[in-house]
């Protein structure tokens, strides 16, 4: 009986525990499943380079309700760190776990540990694969500076450089640094193959201005390298030439001395003589020097012929620089430089301008008062042209002294007397060749090609402005000979009087070729 | 005589009783009792799909094409499926240049799409979906495969009531979408519709 009474009891306190394992109603089978976790992937690949690696994520079902989730990390030491642990869900018959991980390069494996309310245990582990932190690529330059001496010489070095990446370039730019900021050298290279190496092997002509180069280096992280080759190019300036004369004025067939000082920081040691006939250049003469020469007065005779326009003389230092410089040649030319005259406003002088008056003697290449050109014949064929401005504006014009008032003859004035009534007016005759010819390299040769004497008739020249250049024919009558041709250019033209615009002061260069 | 009208006012008694008797007593008090219309709906998932061949035409020659018909015809495993109209169909088909139809896309897109759109176990917004998203294990593997799931309950939002997939931030840089009908119970899991098909975007 007591037996009896103890079994029930027994049975009582069975169904009594069983009946505690309910909650809100619902029983818990003791022979359900265990709890199942599983991962979306076999395993985690973690690249402690990226900011973005994945979370660990495992799925838990539980047919019994699940009690606790622990998530934990295995090192490589073997140590097992905890990293959270779960007991609130929202479906404990079925949890979603997602914890975003701080990575660590020791880090082996994934843990989930799931307690179902039976505290049934399972564990399952997620193995991880670390990619640990890599360094940025690396440039290697070879040589690690650039130098070059001019005047040492030799071969300017080849740049090259080599950038290698444990994981892969992607991009590869170039910059030259110089003197006025940077510049793109060609355009980036872009690697697709995660390319471990690449090797840049090119001869750059860097100069007085080149300072660097740079590279710039991106792997497949974005990590960048920046690095510089120093780049030191020490040039020594070309020879200086400097002629004696402004100008070599020689007579046909005359052999005359072109002198000049040469100077080089290196030493010069070749010197060519050019004659230049119009477009010809006549080498005249070649001096080497096996010494090189840092100052050099230099010195050879030329001869002149009547198309020479100038010289040039090439010097060479003993690192090939050179210089080349020219100077003007006239020959058998009368050349007048700066030869003034005054407007009609100056027909007997100004006391702003001493000694220029309004008539030109092209023989003696000065100007003359009407008073002196009214005395004599002789000295009324003397002068052989005027000028004179008009208006406001003072629009500038050259005149034939004959012509009466249609050259204004009437308004250069000595007492009652003008031009008009000079002995012997000159009718020397006009022609602009601006553009034409060019005063400064125009030899005989060109005077005498370029202007046909029929086409010099007109008895004025209006407008003229400064840089005209003029052809003129002298008057049959003129002291500088009759019918010359020459050419003059106007090289300025200033107003010399008061308020009065038409009082000028005109200066012309003169070329006029010998007989 | 007296009997006629005794008769008559008998009659007339009989009448205004009879039209007394029509008042109704006021309604009493009564507890309200709420309920939801029965989602389930007797059939498989690829029976369901059979009979809106209006909404599921594409996508049951994808099935079919992709030889994943069996996922959809079981009933042994619960399935959530994310059916995909013809419309979410054709937006995946023009991602394929010069393709017209879902048979001339390469299989393996096809069938990645399709598993990508079946998750393994049962999530409907009947306490199995929190508010908050989840992940879910589709049955496409790997990281390609992530998918998070939620149910939208605050009722400011706009879209309450609608699961929703991929929900802005919750699965790196995937695109969320919004089921259009959802919690559809064949026998073999739940349904949720889409008319913009998902995929993992890292």
């Amino acid at each position: 009986m007591i037996n009896k009474i103890k079994s029930v009891l027994l049975v009582a306190l069975a169904l009594f525990a069983f009946v505690s394992c309910e909650k809100d109603g619902e029983i818990i089978d003791p022979s359900s499943n265990l709890p199942v976790i599983s991962y979306p992937y076999d395993s985690i690949s973690v690249d402690l380079n990226e900011i973005d690696n994945l979370p660990i994520i495992a799925f838990i079902k539980s047919e019994a309700g699940l009690r606790s989730v622990e998530l934990s990390i295995i090192t490589t030491e073997s140590d097992t760190i905890l990293i959270n642990s779960f007991t609130d869900f929202f479906n404990d018959k079925n949890y979603s776990l997602s914890e975003t991980m701080n990575y660590k390069n020791n880090f082996k494996s994934a843990l989930v540990t799931a307690t179902d309310k039976l505290n049934r245990v399972e564990v399952q582990e997620l193995p991880i694969e670390v990619a640990d932190v890599v360094l940025p690529p690396v440039v290697t330059f070879d040589p690690e500076r650039i130098e070059y001496d001019d005047i040492l010489g030799g071969v300017l070095p080849k740049t090259k450089f080599i950038v290698t990446s444990t994981v892969g370039l992607k991009r590869v730019e170039m910059v030259l640094v110089t003197a006025d900021g940077q510049e793109d050298y060609g355009f980036p290279i872009e690697f697709s193959n995660n390319e471990m190496e690449y090797t840049f092997d090119e001869m750059i002509n860097y100069n007085d201005d080149s300072r660097g180069f740079i590279v710039k280096a991106f792997d497949i992280y974005d990590q960048i390298r920046i690095s510089t080759l120093p780049v030191v190019y020490k040039s020594v300036p070309p020879p200086t030439v400097t002629f004696i004369d402004e100008v070599i004025i020689a007579d046909k067939g005359e052999n005359k001395v072109v002198e000049a000082n040469i100077t080089s920081a290196s030493g010069v040691v070749k010197v060519d003589l050019f004659r230049v006939d119009g477009d010809v250049e006549v080498k005249i003469a070649t001096e080497n020097y096996s010494t090189p020469q840092k100052e050099l007065k230099y010195s050879v005779g030329v001869e002149f012929v009547n198309a020479t326009s100038g010289v040039k003389l090439v010097a060479t230092d003993n690192i090939g620089k050179s210089r080349s410089e020219s100077i003007g040649a006239v020959v058998n030319i009368n050349y007048a430089k700066s030869i003034s005259i005054g407007t009609h406003t100056l027909t007997e002088g100004n006391s702003t301008a001493p000694d220029i008056y309004a008539l030109l003697s092209l023989r003696d290449m000065k100007s003359y008062k009407l008073s002196d050109c009214l005395v004599s014949d002789a000295a009324s064929s003397n002068v052989d042209f005027k000028v004179y401005a008009f208006g406001s504006s003072a629009a500038l014009r050259i005149y034939s002294i004959d012509g009466g008032t249609g050259t204004k003859s009437n308004e250069y004035k000595f007492g009652s007397k003008t031009v008009m009534d000079m002995p012997i007016q000159n009718n020397t005759k006009f022609l602009k060749v601006t553009g034409r010819i060019d005063f400064e390299s125009a030899t005989v040769a060109t005077i005498e090609d370029e202007i046909i004497s029929s086409q010099v008739v007109s008895n004025n020249i209006n407008p003229i402005v400064v840089g005209d250049v003029i052809a003129f024919k002298t008057g049959a009558k003129s002291t500088s000979g009759a019918f010359k041709i020459g050419i003059m250019k106007l090289v300025s033209d200033v107003k010399v009087e008061g308020n009065n615009p038409t009082s000028r002061l005109l200066t012309f260069d003169i070329k006029i070729p010998k007989e | 005589m007296i009997n006629r009208i005794v008769s008559k006012i008998s009659l007339a008694i009989l009448l205004l009783f009879s039209m007394t008797s029509c008042e109704m007593g006021l309604q009493e008090d009564h507890d309200y009792d709420s309920s939801v219309l029965d989602p389930n709906i007797n059939m498989t998932a690829w029976e369901y799909f059979e009979s809106r061949t209006d909404l599921f035409t594409i996508y049951m020659d994808a099935i079919e094409y992709a030889e994943m018909k069996d996922y959809f015809t079981q009933i042994d495993t619960k399935y959530t499926f994310l059916a995909l109209t013809d419309k979410a169909m054709s937006s995946f088909i023009t991602t394929f240049p010069g393709v017209d139809s879902i048979g001339e896309v390469d299989k393996e897109s096809v069938v990645n799409l399709i598993k990508y759109h079946i998750v393994d176990g049962e999530y409907s917004s009947y306490g199995q979906l929190d508010v908050e998203p989840m992940f879910v294990p589709t049955l496409r593997d790997g990281e390609s495969g992530l998918m998070t799931m939620l149910v939208r309950k605050n009722p400011w939002q706009n879209d309450a009531g609608k699961v929703v997939v991929n929900d802005s931030g919750s699965n790196s840089n995937s695109l969320m979408r919004s089921a259009v009908s959802s919690n559809i119970k064949p026998t073999n899991g739940v349904i949720h519709v889409f008319e913009s098909y998902s995929y993992y975007k890292k």
